[in-house]
């Protein structure tokens, strides 16, 4: 088990500069999702690792040993593609051998380890199988046996469940957790969806134009998002900007309170309250004191157990509020309402 | 209209093969004046193997095919594989530079070849038109390859590499296996444009070397014996079963789907 | 040590790959050069001589070949008889094709058009030489037309069309006919049932729907199959010679003859030149529409 380390990796194709920069360390045995939207650079920065693509700048060791010269062959990775990749005129136990037969592991002990990634992936009996004769998700099981079978020193992941349709995919979730945390993998795992990011990860490194904008816990990057780009890209927020006054936020008649460190007086702040941190009046047993702010509210989107509420502050702007459906005693469209959150989920955001 | 479009189609399928149906039908009648009805006899058939040039004729094809798809399809695997693997300047152009000796005329391309091999003294004969083949072939066989290329994803490479496969490796263990088919039939298909190339083989013929079609051109010019009619009769034949060995394995009609 | 090492990495890998690329590519297209496109140079240049440069003769540059449209003015004929055989066979083709490529698409389904689709092509790349050679037994005075023609009427005269001009097309026509079928196929096919559907749901009628709908939208093959077409046809000197006798004369034999019996090399060459440009002329305008096209072959 190593750890990966990138440092200050920029690569151009052309005039675009695809990754500017990006330094991270992987952990050694943890899963670590990069999140960002297409373009962002984290599938070249994936690639980068696995030594498909070269940078044009900085170093990529495993292990602390530099492998930036080396090529994908001689780096002992595994690799699950997007579209699995499984060799269609081989059997399920080739395509599994056939890393092992590149190492010189053949034979008896290749069977072995064969049969012991089968079990691990549940396709016993699978084996004679060819790839078309399996479904998409025992496929990309097959594919996760292949890239793990060689005991690579990491596990590289392509968007591997962007294919699965909904149920499948969240089924194959708790697979592949179960089965990294069994194999104690370094993982690495590419990934457009929010979502995925947060259930699978130990952490999260989410990316924005070529470079890492914040790297971290799941809760400390939902909970603590450090800029606009990564509170939007990851969960819903709406955001505010007023000036800084007197310990506090100024924003026309309304005063908030923060329990971030505040620049200096007068200059402007920009800070995110996640929707469901909203409520539409104070708690009862308030203690503590509670930000507030008036809105109107436009539209009420019932979706079951919650209901999203679309409202408008005073200079037309829009807010959200997610709220579960316990009492249901709702404002009418197009009340007057005030709006309340704690100060420890008013979040300051750089632009 | 369903009957009406079905009808028209019937039409037009009698139309394609009346003449040959003829053709053949007139290669086993024994009347050289194709009288009717059809009296059946094979002595044309028997006459051919009495017939010294146009036996020479069909060697002479036979071999020129021969070389023709093995040398354009060597050839021609080769530059489909950077055409369709590799990025680089000039691709574009290099793809457009395949589509002159396909489109335009034989005749242009045949009196060409002409001028230019007796101007350098190459010369004609069996060797011209050997190149001259090869040349007419290789873009068929880039097509045919690149188009069995682009169904093995590039990923299946990447995946053999990151799995410890040299690129090389990978290519003689991934792609050459499921990229055989098309190579086979990419072979076929040139061994069938050689056999049945006339025009620039007329251009590139000498009174002593030529090629079966030159020859039964020659022979209906002079005024033709039924024997053209069995010898062209086989031809038919067997250039039917190319195409259709060529049709199983490139998958021609659509029939069988590949992932 | 970062930018010691990976700035020259790239550097060092693609010029091991440019080499790798060259040498698939060189064997292919140095070929193409000797055998295609070196001659079509060469060809050029001496359609600009006087006289082929064999034995003694000098090197004399004139644009004459080029005048002798104007100085034999009975080119002029036999230019205009080849485009109207072109004209002729293409839209005998496009009327007999594109109807059997609906139909295809539109009346057969599964196993049976699979078989039509094979039989369509099949003569395609069976031997040209050979399937005009059967008409002549078809079309000649006591061919089997003519005794077919017979037995019905048997007060009938003898009929003979081998050696006249409709048999030059009707051979054409039959040689060609499977490349009209086939490109006005690959876009009648992508026709969805919905689009004609929805057209009918908007109550146009069968006529405006062929007008307005199926013919509109199956124009790119109608087109790429008449380039196919009429560029060979232009360029023929076989089926003309076999099935038109002392009538086809065209500019593919007119051309033919200055290299096998004429041995005017430079005229034929600048003939060639001019048929040439022609192509390229139809090429280039329609070239938006070809590539795809000719790919898919």
């Amino acid at each position: 088990m190593v750890g990966v380390d990138v440092v200050s990796i920029v690569k151009d194709y052309g005039p675009a500069r695809v990754l500017d920069g990006v330094s991270a360390a992987f952990e050694p045995g943890r899963f670590t999702s990069l999140l960002g939207p297409s373009g962002s650079g984290k599938t070249t920065l994936l690639r980068i690792i696995a030594g498909f693509v070269t940078p044009n700048a900085g170093t990529v060791s495993f292990g602390g040993v530099d492998v930036t010269g080396e090529p994908v062959w001689k780096r002992n990775v595994g690799m699950v593609f997007q579209s699995y990749a499984l060799f269609p005129h081989m059997s399920v136990r080739d395509n599994i051998r056939f890393g092992l037969d590149r190492r010189g592991v053949r034979g008896e002990v290749a069977n072995r380890e064969v049969n012991r990634v089968l079990e691990l992936v549940h396709l016993e009996g699978f084996d004679q199988r060819r790839p078309k004769e399996l479904s998409g998700g025992q496929q990309q099981r097959v594919a996760l046996a292949r890239a793990i079978v060689t005991k690579p020193r990491v596990l590289l992941l392509d968007e591997p469940l962007s294919a699965l349709d909904r149920r499948l995919r969240q089924g194959m979730q708790v697979e592949l957790r179960r089965i990294q945390r069994e194999s104690g993998l370094t993982t690495i795992f590419v990934t457009h969806d929010q979502e995925e990011a947060l259930t699978l990860s130990d952490e999260v490194a989410i990316l924005d134009r070529g470079r890492i904008v914040q790297h971290g816990s799941p809760t400390d990057i939902y909970e603590r998002p450090r800029t606009r780009f990564a509170a939007s890209f990851l969960g819903d927020a709406n955001f505010f900007t007023g000036q800084v006054n007197a310990g506090a936020i100024e924003i026309g008649p309304y005063r908030l309170s923060t329990q971030d460190s505040l620049p200096a007086q007068g200059s402007a702040v920009t800070f995110a309250v996640r929707p469901e941190k909203m409520n539409f009046q104070a708690p009862r047993d308030g203690a503590r004191p509670m930000n507030r702010f008036g809105a109107t509210l436009r539209e009420i989107i019932y979706a079951g157990a919650t209901s999203t509420f679309l409202l408008a502050d005073d200079s037309g702007s829009e807010l959200k509020v997610f709220l579960q459906n316990r009492d249901m005693a709702w404002p009418s469209i197009g009340a007057r309402v005030e709006l309340s959150w704690s100060p420890s989920d008013t979040i300051l955001v750089s632009e | 209209m369903v009957l009406v479009g079905r009808s028209w189609l019937l039409a037009v399928v009698a139309f394609l093969y009346l003449p040959i149906a003829v053709m053949i039908a007139m290669a086993f009648n024994a009347s050289s004046l194709y009288a009717l009805p059809i009296k059946p006899s094979l002595q044309w058939f028997v006459a051919l193997a009495g017939d010294a040039p146009l036996l020479t004729a069909t060697r002479n094809s036979l071999a020129i095919a021969l070389f023709t798809s093995i040398v354009a399809t060597l050839v021609g695997t080769l530059a489909s594989i950077a055409l369709s693997r590799q990025a680089f300047r000039g691709r574009s152009l290099l793809k457009a530079l395949l589509l002159p000796p396909i489109a335009i005329p034989w005749l242009i391309t045949g009196t060409a070849m002409l001028v230019f091999f007796f101007w350098t003294g190459i010369g004609r004969g069996l060797h011209a038109m050997m190149i001259g083949h090869v040349a007419l072939a290789i873009p068929y066989v880039v097509l045919v390859v690149g188009t069995g290329m682009e169904a093995v994803r590039v990923d299946l490479e990447e995946a053999a590499m990151s799995l410890g496969s040299t690129p090389v490796h990978a290519f003689v263990a991934v792609t050459m296996p499921l990229l055989a088919p098309s190579i086979v039939a990419a072979g076929l298909f040139a061994f069938a444009v050689s056999l049945d190339q006339f025009v620039v083989s007329y251009f590139l013929s000498t009174p002593g070397v030529s090629t079966l079609p030159v020859e039964i051109y020659s022979s209906i010019r002079k005024g033709f014996t039924p024997e053209i009619n069995a010898i062209s009769a086989i031809f038919f034949g067997v250039s039917t079963l190319l195409v259709l060995l060529f049709a199983q394995l490139s998958n021609l009609g659509g029939n069988r789907g590949r992932r | 040590m970062a930018t010691r090492i990976a700035p020259s990495l790239p550097a060092r890998l693609s010029s091991r790959r440019a080499w790798t690329t060259a040498g698939l590519l060189i064997p292919a297209y140095g070929w193409l050069t000797l055998a295609v496109f070196l001659p079509l140079g060469a060809m050029l240049f001496f359609s600009f001589l006087k006289a082929a440069p064999f034995g003694d003769r000098p090197l004399v540059f004139t644009f004459d070949q080029y005048l002798a449209f104007f100085r034999r003015p009975y080119l002029f004929d036999v230019a205009w008889r080849s485009i109207e055989l072109g004209l002729w066979t293409t839209g005998l083709c496009a009327l007999i094709g594109l109807p059997a490529a609906l139909a295809l698409a539109r009346a057969t389904r599964g196993r049976a058009r699979q078989v039509l689709f094979l039989l369509i092509i099949l003569p395609f790349w069976t031997n040209g030489l050979v399937r005009i050679f059967s008409w002549t037994i078809v079309l000649r005075e006591g061919g089997v037309l003519d005794q077919a023609l017979h037995l019905v009427l048997p007060s009938a005269p003898g009929l003979s069309l081998l050696y006249s001009y409709p048999a030059i097309v009707i051979g054409l026509v039959h040689a060609y006919l499977p490349y009209m079928i086939l490109t006005c196929y690959l876009s009648v096919a992508a026709i969805e049932d919905s689009v004609v559907e929805a057209a009918r749901s908007l109550g146009a009628r069968t006529p405006a729907i062929f007008w307005k709908i199926i013919l509109p939208l199956s124009l790119p093959g109608l087109v790429s199959g008449a380039i196919l077409i009429f560029v060979p046809v232009i360029g023929s000197f076989m089926e003309p010679r076999i099935l038109g006798g002392r009538i086809g004369v065209t500019m593919g034999t007119v051309i033919e003859d200055q290299f096998t019996q004429a041995f005017n090399w430079p005229l034929g060459a600048a003939l060639s030149f001019i048929m040439l440009a022609v192509v390229l002329l139809i090429f280039g305008l329609t070239s938006r529409i070809l590539p795809g096209r000719v790919a898919s072959f």
